[in-house]
């Protein structure tokens, strides 16, 4: 498996345990993390960013509590097998206005509209093909 | 003052010591290269002025001037034979040194640029030292082995009581009685530090935050240690074995030379390395620069991670506001005193 590496700002106004769940939901979704995946135990994981344990077990939790990794007793996070959901027409909305509200403020920040593009089909390509 | 080569090893070893502390004092006034100084990521601004102009003037000429003052004291107790002003050579440049580093630094730190503290991890690869890593620093308790092997066989011929120092010309200076312990004690001490070395990488990869300078970082760090565990191996051993070798007075020099020169070739290895891993090497923006206490101490209660990179790029350090950082701190220091200990302790004839 290629190394899949994720960063975590320390000085950033998105708390850390929230960093990680985006960056570590990214990779499950694009499927650079697959099912029966290990992740890195909470202790490993939190000495690698130099953040508090718990830092790193809210994390976990929230990406158990959707579904993606399994989080038994005594072993390490596996990566669940997972069928795509269904989005209902409310939660696709919901997304879509968030999406339009990034936009928004990336173009407020200066950042071209051909940037944006390029940025989010670079988020949308498959792992592999990432430059 | 003596003029043989080989009495003039531990002389030679002492001024490669003296350059060697300069040279790493005066890396860092090119770290981050072309956008800061002391590590610190400054202000095009200030780069360009006159007072930051006269910073690294003065730093430069102050580092030399403390590289001089120490050769000149150790020349001063080298011709008097005094082994304990030698030691206030080192001494007297580390401190100096200490001090410029420490005021140029807040000189610079108003004039710092804000940068993220960004760390990275690995979801996939396991952090740590590799099992062949773990083999090369231990295998240097092989000629600790060896050496104790030795010394039970031939037990019998070590006197009753034997030199335990020498002068820096060979001269035997202390003398104990012949102990278990006291035979024993130089292959302890090598035996102990090996397996704390071992110890350290381990926590350095496990428990040291993750940067884009790790990887380069902690390979030179990894390797620097081996060869550390390797030194003292060797060389604590040879020690341990001066006593049944009994060695002439014409053969001791000799063999006190060796382990000098071993020592020199270790000093020549360090410095290469350095010069290699950290030539444009970008400083370390994994801590922030206000939280290192006169920017040599780091000091973060809100900063989770034990060990953290060097600004500099070069090793490691503990954050001191971690209580464990302490406990291993005292630590360190204690395998460090033990020899200091155990020659003001042990029984003299």
């Amino acid at each position: 498996m290629a190394d899949i590496s994720i960063s975590v700002t320390l000085d950033s106004p998105v708390p850390a345990y929230r960093q990680v769940v985006d960056q570590v939901r990214m990779n499950l979704v694009s499927g650079a993390l697959a099912a029966g995946d290990p992740l890195p135990s909470v202790r490993s994981l939190a000495a690698q960013l130099g953040v508090h344990f718990n830092t790193i077990a809210d994390a976990y939790r929230e990406l158990a509590s959707e579904g993606w990794i399994d989080l038994a007793h005594g072993k390490r996070a596996v990566v669940l097998p997972r069928s795509r959901p269904q989005l209902d027409t409310a939660d696709s909305d919901n997304l879509r206005q968030r999406l339009r509200a990034i936009v928004a403020e990336l173009r407020i920040k200066g950042v071209p509209a051909r940037t944006i593009e390029r940025d989010v089909a670079e988020i949308l390509k498959p792992e592999s093909a990432r430059s | 003052m003596p003029t043989s080569i080989l009495n003039s090893a531990p002389l030679l070893v002492l001024f490669g010591e003296i350059v060697l502390l300069a040279i790493l004092f005066l890396i860092p006034l090119k770290v981050p290269s072309g956008a800061g100084m002391l590590t610190i990521p400054v202000q095009a601004e200030f780069l360009a002025s006159a007072a930051a102009r006269r910073i690294v003037r003065i730093y430069r000429v102050a580092d030399i001037l403390l590289a001089l003052v120490a050769f000149a004291i150790a020349l001063l107790a080298w011709s008097r034979q005094s082994d304990t002003a030698l030691i206030l050579a080192p001494i007297t440049q580390i401190i100096g040194l200490c001090i410029l580093w420490t005021l140029s630094w807040r000189a610079v730190l108003p004039h710092r640029v804000q940068q993220p503290i960004v760390r990275t991890a690995s979801l996939t690869e396991a952090p740590g030292p590799t099992p062949a890593w773990y083999a090369a620093t231990l295998a240097a308790l092989l000629p600790v082995a060896l050496a104790a092997a030795y010394l039970a066989a031939h037990w019998s011929r070590i006197p009753q009581s034997f030199a335990t120092r020498y002068t820096s010309t060979g001269q035997p200076a202390e003398w104990v009685t012949r102990t278990p312990f006291a035979v024993a004690w130089p292959l302890l001490l090598a035996a102990g530090l090996i397996l704390w070395i071992a110890f350290f990488g381990w926590l350095l990869t496990r428990y040291a935050p993750s940067s884009t300078n790790k990887p380069r970082v902690l390979g030179f760090t990894l390797d620097i240690l081996r060869s550390v565990a390797w030194l003292l191996g060797i060389n604590l051993s040879a020690v341990a074995l001066l006593p049944v070798l009994n060695l002439s007075s014409s053969a001791l020099p000799i063999f006190l030379g060796s382990m000098m020169a071993l020592m020199l070739v270790f000093l020549i290895y360090v410095i290469v390395r350095v010069w290699h891993t950290f030539r444009g090497l970008p400083s370390d923006q994994s801590t922030p620069a206000q939280r290192w206490v006169a920017g040599l101490f780091y000091y973060n209660p809100d900063d989770a991670a034990l060990l953290v990179l060097k600004r500099s790029g070069m090793g490691y350090t503990f954050n001191m506001a971690r209580p464990a950082a302490w406990i291993l701190m005292a630590g360190i220091l204690l395998v460090a005193l033990i020899p200091l200990i155990w020659t003001l302790t042990s029984h003299r004839s």
